[in-house]
C-alpha cells in the first residue's frame, strides 16, 4: 500500500487573523475524489510574528512531500525565507505558492526563487486539487490549468488559464467541513467574490470578471453554524462590499438579526458609504454591525480620476452621518502617494474626514500591488515603489520620497490625536 | 487639525527657561472661574451646540501654571467632562506624575492628552533650564507611569513633548527630539520662546529630521523659522486653537 502524500498548508497572518484561504483549499481538496485516503493534510496557520526560522522548523519535522503556502505581500518576504529553509532541509519537498503577491507575477517569482516549483495564479482552490494529485502521480505541475510551474531546464512553464468555478457551492465550507476551527469566538464568511469597483490600486477581484455569490441557503447553513451551534459571537465579512444591493442587504440583516439579538456582533465590513441611507443603516444595525470601513482613500479629483474612483461628498457625509445615528462607527480610509494626488490633496483628505467626525482615521501609503492597474502603469504614471513585497511606492510624481515619509508619520500623528478621547459619555 | 481650546487655569506656567527671564509665580485661578472660560467656548460665535459633535470643537487644554499643583484638578477635569469635551489635555512639567496614583489617576478621570515641557535632552540640562533639581527624572518616571496606565487599561492616549526654542534650547533640539522618541512621546512641538540666531532654521529642520528617522513626529508653530523643504512639519496638530474667543485669558 502506498503511503499517502504528505501536504502542509501555510499562511502567515497579522497576527490576530486567520487564512479562509488554506481552509477553502484544504477543504476542497479533501472533497476531491482522486484525493480521498491518498493525502494527508496539515495547516500550519502561523502569524508574521512568527520567526521564519521557527516556521521552518515546524514544516521540516512533518516531512511534507508538498508545501503549499499562501502568500499575501505582507507575508512574502517571510515566506521565501521559510521555502529556502525547507527545500535545502528538504530538496525533494515540492513547493507551491498561490495567492496576490505570487499569481500575477509567477514567471517572475518563480525565476527568483529557484526553491519555488509552481505558481497557483488565480482562484486557487480546483488548481490546489489538481496539483496535490499530480504531485501524488508524480507528474509535472505544468499540466494543471491555472499553473506556472518548470519545465525540465527549470524555466517557468504556464499552463493555460484556469476557468473560475462557476457554482462556488462546490467549494465547501471550511467550517462545516470542519477543517477550519473559529478562533478565539470569532469567525470569516464569505458571500461572494469579486467587486463591483475597479479601483486602480486593488487587487480585490481582479480577474474575476463578474461578481459570482454563494448561494443563500450555503450562507444562511454556515452562519447558522457558527452563530448557533459553535456560539461565535463575532464575524468578520470578508466581501468587497457587504451593502452589494439593497436585497442583498435587507437579506443578509434578516438572516443575522437573531443572531445579534444574541449578542453576534460584525467588525469593519466594508460599505459603499455613498448608498447608505437610514433604511441601509437601520438594515446594518439590525444584522449586528457595530463598525464599518469605507473610502474615501483620497478626495483629489486627480487621483480619483487615475484610480477609477467615484466621490461626492455630500453623499459621503450623509452616509457617515445615518451611520453614526445608528451608533456604528465608521472606519474612513486614506491612501497617500496616490498618482495625481499632491501632499495638500492627501492632507485635504484628513481634514475632510476629521471633520466628520465618523470614529476612526485610517491612513497608508500606497502599496503597488502586483496586478493591479496601477502596477502594470507604474512607469507611466510615475510610481517608484519597491519591487520587493510588500511594495510600498518610495515617490511619485508629485510627492518626493521624504514628503511621503512625512505624510505617514504626520498623518499616524493625527490619527492618535483624533482617537484619543473619552468614550461612551 | 485636531486643536484645543486653550482654557487657562490661572497664572504662570509648568516651567520655562529661567535663563531667558524669571518664570512668574503660579496663581491659580477659582474652579468658578475655570467654569465661565469652558462655558465661554461652548457658547461662542460658531460653536456647535454638541461639542463632541465635530473635532475641533472637541478638544480643550487646561493650560498656565502646573496643573496638578491646583487644588481642584479632579474637579477641573470633571468640569471639562461636563461641559462636554471628549478630549482632554493638561500642559504640565511631567513630574508629578511620579507621584503614586496620579497617572492613573488622571487617566480615569478623562485625561487622554499630555503636554509635557522638555527643556533638555539629559535630566541634567532640563534641570538647569528650569531652575529645579530632579525636575528631569521625575519627568520621566512620570510620562512612563501614564504611558504605563494607558496600556494597561486599553486607553488610547497622544504625549506630546512641547520644547520651547530659545537660544539655550536651540543647539540641542536634535537631541531633545531623539530623547523623547526614547522615552515614549508620540509628538514632539517645537514653541518659539525667543529671539533666535540665523542658523536656527538648520537646527529646526535637523529636529525634525531627527523625529522622523525616531518615528515620532515633529512640527512647529509658526513664529519658528523652516525651510521650504519641511514644510510639512510647520503645521502644528494637536496644539492650541490661536485665536479663542477669549476663553484661554486668565
Amino acid at each position: 500500500m502506498t503511503a499517502p502524500l504528505k501536504v502542509a498548508l501555510l499562511a502567515l497572518n497579522s497576527p490576530g487573523y486567520q487564512s479562509l484561504a488554506l481552509g477553502y483549499l484544504r477543504a476542497y481538496a479533501q472533497a476531491d475524489d482522486r484525493l480521498k485516503g491518498r493525502v494527508g493534510f496539515q495547516t500550519l496557520d502561523l502569524t508574521t510574528d512568527d520567526d521564519p526560522w521557527w516556521v521552518a522548523y515546524r514544516i521540516i519535522a512533518l516531512e511534507p512531500d508538498v508545501l503549499a503556502a499562501s502568500v499575501f505581500c505582507w507575508s512574502a518576504r517571510a515566506v521565501y525565507d521559510i521555502c529556502r529553509i525547507v527545500k535545502q532541509a528538504l530538496p525533494d519537498v515540492r513547493i507551491v505558492l498561490g495567492g496576490p503577491e505570487v499569481g500575477p507575477i509567477a514567471a517572475e517569482v518563480l525565476r527568483a526563487h529557484p526553491e519555488v516549483d509552481a505558481v497557483v495564479r488565480g482562484e486557487g482552490e480546483a488548481a490546489f486539487a489538481d496539483v496535490v494529485d499530480l504531485a501524488r502521480r508524480g507528474k509535472p505541475f505544468s499540466r494543471a490549468d491555472g499553473v506556472t510551474a518548470r519545465d525540465a531546464t527549470g524555466a517557468p512553464v504556464a499552463a493555460p488559464d484556469r476557468a473560475l468555478i462557476a457554482d462556488l457551492d462546490a467549494i465547501p465550507s471550511p467550517y462545516l467541513a470542519g477543517v477550519l476551527e473559529p478562533r478565539e469566538g470569532s469567525a470569516y464568511v464569505e458571500t461572494f467574490r469579486g467587486c463591483p469597483h475597479d479601483c486602480a490600486y486593488c487587487f480585490e477581484g481582479k480577474g474575476y470578471g463578474r461578481i459570482r455569490s454563494f448561494s443563500r441557503e450555503r450562507v444562511e447553513a454556515e452562519i447558522a453554524f457558527l452563530a448557533g451551534e459553535r456560539g461565535v459571537r463575532q464575524f468578520s465579512f470578508i466581501d468587497s462590499v457587504f451593502n452589494l444591493t439593497p436585497d442583498r442587504l435587507r437579506w443578509l440583516s434578516d438572516t443575522l438579526a437573531p443572531y445579534a439579538a444574541r449578542g453576534l456582533v460584525l467588525h469593519t465590513v466594508e460599505v459603499d458609504i455613498e448608498r447608505v441611507d437610514d433604511e441601509a443603516a437601520s438594515l446594518l444595525r439590525r444584522a449586528g454591525v457595530v463598525s464599518v470601513e469605507t473610502g474615501p482613500q483620497s478626495i483629489g479629483a486627480d487621483a480619483l480620476a487615475t484610480c477609477r474612483r467615484a466621490f461626492d461628498a455630500d453623499r459621503f457625509a450623509a452616509g457617515v452621518a445615518a451611520l453614526k445615528r445608528q451608533g456604528i462607527l465608521v472606519e474612513t480610509d486614506l491612501i497617500a502617494g496616490l498618482p495625481g494626488d499632491t501632499a495638500e490633496d492627501f492632507l485635504k483628505g484628513v481634514s475632510f474626514c476629521l471633520s466628520l467626525d465618523p470614529g476612526k482615521l485610517q491612513t497608508s501609503t500606497l502599496h503597488v500591488l502586483p496586478g493591479t492597474d496601477l502596477y502594470v502603469r507604474a512607469a507611466e504614471l510615475g510610481l517608484r515603489f519597491d519591487p520587493e513585497p510588500p511594495h510600498e511606492i518610495v515617490a511619485t510624481r508629485d510627492i518626493g520620497f521624504a514628503d511621503l515619509r512625512r505624510l505617514e508619520a504626520r498623518s499616524v500623528h493625527i490619527a492618535r490625536l483624533y482617537a484619543a478621547r473619552i468614550e461612551g459619555d | 487639525m485636531i486643536d484645543f481650546h486653550p482654557i487657562s487655569i490661572g497664572d504662570g506656567a509648568p516651567c520655562g527657561c529661567v535663563r531667558c527671564g524669571l518664570v512668574p509665580e503660579a496663581s491659580y485661578a477659582p474652579i468658578a472661574e475655570v467654569e465661565a472660560r469652558l462655558t465661554a467656548v461652548r457658547t461662542a460665535p460658531g460653536a456647535p451646540a454638541d461639542p463632541g459633535s465635530t473635532v475641533t470643537a472637541g478638544g480643550v487644554a487646561l493650560v498656565g501654571p502646573e496643573p496638578f499643583a491646583h487644588p481642584e484638578l479632579p474637579a477641573l477635569v470633571a468640569a471639562c467632562r461636563r461641559a462636554g469635551f471628549s478630549r482632554i489635555a493638561l500642559e504640565t512639567d511631567g513630574s508629578a506624575l511620579a507621584a503614586h496614583g496620579n497617572a492613573a489617576g488622571v487617566l480615569h478621570a478623562g485625561v487622554r492628552h499630555l503636554w509635557v515641557r522638555v527643556l533638555g535632552a539629559e535630566n541634567a540640562t532640563h534641570d538647569a533650564l528650569v531652575g529645579r533639581p530632579g525636575r528631569g527624572a521625575a519627568s520621566r518616571l512620570g510620562v512612563t507611569a501614564y504611558l504605563e496606565a494607558a496600556s494597561a487599561t486599553g486607553v488610547t492616549v497622544a504625549v506630546t513633548a512641547v520644547v520651547p526654542v530659545c537660544v539655550h534650547t536651540l543647539g540641542d533640539l536634535p537631541a531633545i527630539v531623539a530623547a523623547c522618541a526614547q522615552r515614549g512621546f508620540h509628538a514632539v512641538r517645537l514653541e518659539a520662546a525667543g529671539l533666535l540666531p540665523s542658523q536656527a532654521a538648520t537646527v529646526i529642520a535637523a529636529a525634525c529630521d531627527t523625529g522622523m528617522v525616531n518615528r515620532v513626529w515633529v512640527s512647529t508653530d509658526g513664529a519658528l523659522p523652516l525651510p521650504e523643504t519641511h514644510r510639512l512639519h510647520g503645521e502644528p496638530d494637536g496644539g492650541p486653537i490661536q485665536s479663542t474667543s477669549g476663553a484661554g485669558g486668565a
